[in-house]
């Protein structure tokens, strides 16, 4: 027979979590992400790319993956005249919501970290792990970044380790053709060519 | 630092002011403009800059507009050729998962499953389908804390093994989910339950339920819930049942991803179930199984073990009927080895090559359905105890649809064997797809 004493004792104990504890998640805002990737930079200057129909193929023909987004927004990390790097804001779907992530990318073109700034779903979450995120350091545009080549997966996670991956191989592809000639005046060392 | 700079400044512009007429109102006017600049210069060094309000619309018109109930998907088709019998096409599972993000820590996962090609009403020659309509999962996940999160009460699946908690056709290779997930973990499992979930560190992860327990007696429907042909498949309790037949099951599961290419788990699931004459056991199962992605080669390794201890045999129901045929004993368990290989060249990754894969597998599984009898004659003949060699072949036309096809061949098998579809030899063609 079902204890019935057993089973309100659980929903209550449920109840009392859920009424006591009931807050979200707190997850990183652009400004903490800036910090947390350039923690020496003096000034960030945003900016914004859209993307012509020429760049979007452009952009889908060497990133690999279709281009979905009409462009990114970004922040240049400055300290004094030095330029550090660049922060990417971008999103992709996870298996049915937004996950909102920012890409971190040397001047040479190598990628500095990732940061998820929001997952939204309650499965798949592990990708904000550091563990699963570290594996794109270095990672430049001539990187495979292909899920369960030189990405691990996780399982349980696949969709958001698949979305984030393409994700990130699109962003430093936008980075390569569309961000880093802007930066031209800065002379930038090529990251293929680099030791 | 650079906030005292601001607010001398601000003194410094509002102090000269204060000297002139202050009904003056251009004065006025660009006292409330500096103002105004001071307060977003001030916003902007506390929270950053703002997102661009068109950043959401760099994403596509569509993008951010899936904020209502949203569906992922997941379903397979097969073919199969088996040894003995007729051909047969099976539209075997169309599921449909709801989903919705009811605000930042309520998130309501389901999925609505149709099985077999759907159901209908009998006709004069009879239903047209032979299906299922299923809930699989209905629940609200509770996000409390990253650590501690609560699943509602609703329907979920058991937290043991792998493929009963990730099932979908693109996460395995044969057409049919392994052997192991038949007899000795029911998939689909799922029960009425109440669970909880979180992060113990980066790379291990829990999960626990309390879900209606095993069922081997049940006054509503005849026959035993353990036995030797079907192991543990018939135990799965009736979703809408009354449970006053059933104890709660304890079950949890901890997933470790911490080492590179590694992604391993160990679950448990402990209840009570009823058997003959209202004569009770203890029933435990624990399963421990690994994927191994092995780095810089297409190699992937799979392996599965699950055991199921019964505390007292003789109590149940199978073991106290007419047949000797069907007993069961003290144990119930099963493995199986995988080896599937990543076969699809880097230089063929491109146009609508670029996200496809070629795996073909081999996989060894051993099912014990009669182990530790009390009492009665152990079939030897394919249909409980059995061991089962697969081959075959997993073709994803990118990572979302794969076709499949395998041969299967029972190494115990027998005329009887032949005779039942999960123990049978077949040559299958299946197709699968999860978005």
């Amino acid at each position: 027979m079902l204890n019935a004493f057993k089973f309100l004792g659980v929903l209550t104990l449920a109840a009392f979590f859920g009424c006591c504890s009931a807050v979200a998640e707190r997850y990183l805002s652009v400004a903490e992400v800036q910090r947390v990737c350039f923690p020496t930079a003096e000034k960030f200057e945003g900016d914004v790319i859209r993307f012509t129909s020429e760049q979007k193929k452009e952009l889908e023909k060497n990133a690999g993956v279709p281009v979905r987004n009409s462009g990114n927004q970004f922040w240049i990390a400055r300290s004094g005249t030095n330029l550090l790097g660049v922060v990417v804001l971008d999103y992709v779907m996870g298996k049915h919501e937004v996950i909102d992530y920012a890409v971190a990318i040397a001047p040479n073109g190598k990628l500095l970290q990732i940061e998820i700034l929001q997952y939204r779903e309650s499965h798949g979450g592990q990708i904000r792990g550091t563990k699963w995120r570290n594996q794109f350091q270095g990672k430049s545009v001539t990187s495979p970044l292909r899920l369960n080549e030189d990405i691990y997966n996780i399982s349980g996670a696949t969709i958001s380790c698949r979305h984030v991956t393409e994700g990130v191989r699109r962003v430093l592809a936008t980075y390569d053709l569309f961000v880093r000639p802007r930066l031209v005046p800065d002379k930038l060392p090529d990251a293929a060519t680099e030791p | 630092m650079t906030k005292t700079l601001i607010v001398t400044w601000a003194a410094l512009l509002t102090i000269p002011a204060l000297g002139q007429n202050q009904n003056d109102p251009a004065v006025i006017s660009e006292m409330q403009k500096q103002i105004k600049d001071l307060q977003q210069q001030v916003q902007t060094l506390k929270e950053g800059p703002p997102r661009d309000p068109q950043s959401e619309g760099l994403m596509g018109q569509d993008f951010f507009k899936a904020k209502g109930l949203s569906f992922g998907f997941y379903g397979e088709s097969k073919f199969r050729f088996p040894e003995a019998g007729r051909n047969s096409f099976d539209a075997h599972r169309y599921v449909l998962a709801p989903t919705y993000q009811i605000n930042d820590w309520l998130i309501f996962n389901s999925e609505l499953e149709l099985e077999h090609g759907g159901v209908d009403e009998s006709t004069s020659r009879g239903s047209r389908f032979n299906g299922e309509l299923e809930l699989e999962q209905f629940y609200v996940d509770i996000l409390l804390h990253e650590n501690f999160n609560i699943r509602s009460l609703g329907i979920d699946l058991v937290p043991v093994g792998r493929v009963n908690t990730i099932h979908e056709p693109t996460t395995f290779y044969s057409t049919e989910r392994p052997e192991l997930y038949r007899e000795i973990i029911p998939t689909t499992w799922m029960e009425p339950s109440i669970g909880a979930f979180g992060k113990i560190t980066d790379e291990l992860d829990y999960r626990v339920m309390v879900s209606v327990g095993a069922e081997d007696f049940s006054s509503r429907a005849a026959g035993a819930g353990f036995t030797a042909v079907d192991g543990a498949r018939n135990a799965r309790p009736r979703i809408r049942g009354e449970y006053d037949e059933n104890s709660l099951a304890y079950s949890g599961r901890l997933h470790y991803h911490g080492v590179q290419g590694l992604d391993t788990s160990t679950s448990f699931y402990l209840t009570e179930t009823r058997g003959f004459a209202n004569s009770r056991t203890f029933v435990g199962l624990w399963d421990v199984e690994a994927l191994y992605r092995v780095r810089n080669t297409g190699l992937e390794l799979r392996g599965d073990f699950a055991y199921w201890r019964i505390a007292k045999p003789e109590n149940l129901l199978a073991n106290n009927d007419a047949s000797l045929m069907n007993n069961v004993g003290e144990r119930l368990y099963g493995w199986y080895l995988e080896a599937a290989y990543h076969f699809w060249p880097a230089a063929w990754k491109e146009g609508k090559g670029s996200g496809m894969d070629f795996v073909p597998f081999i996989r060894y599984s051993d099912i014990v359905t009669q182990s530790g009898l009390p009492s009665g004659t152990r079939l030897r003949n394919g249909t409980t105890n059995k061991r089962f060699l697969t081959l075959g072949v997993s073709w994803f036309l990118n990572p979302n649809v794969v076709l499949k096809a395998d041969y299967r061949h029972n190494l115990d098998g027998s005329e009887a064997s032949a005779m039942q579809g999960a123990n049978q030899d077949y040559l299958q063609l299946g197709v699968g797809m999860f978005f």
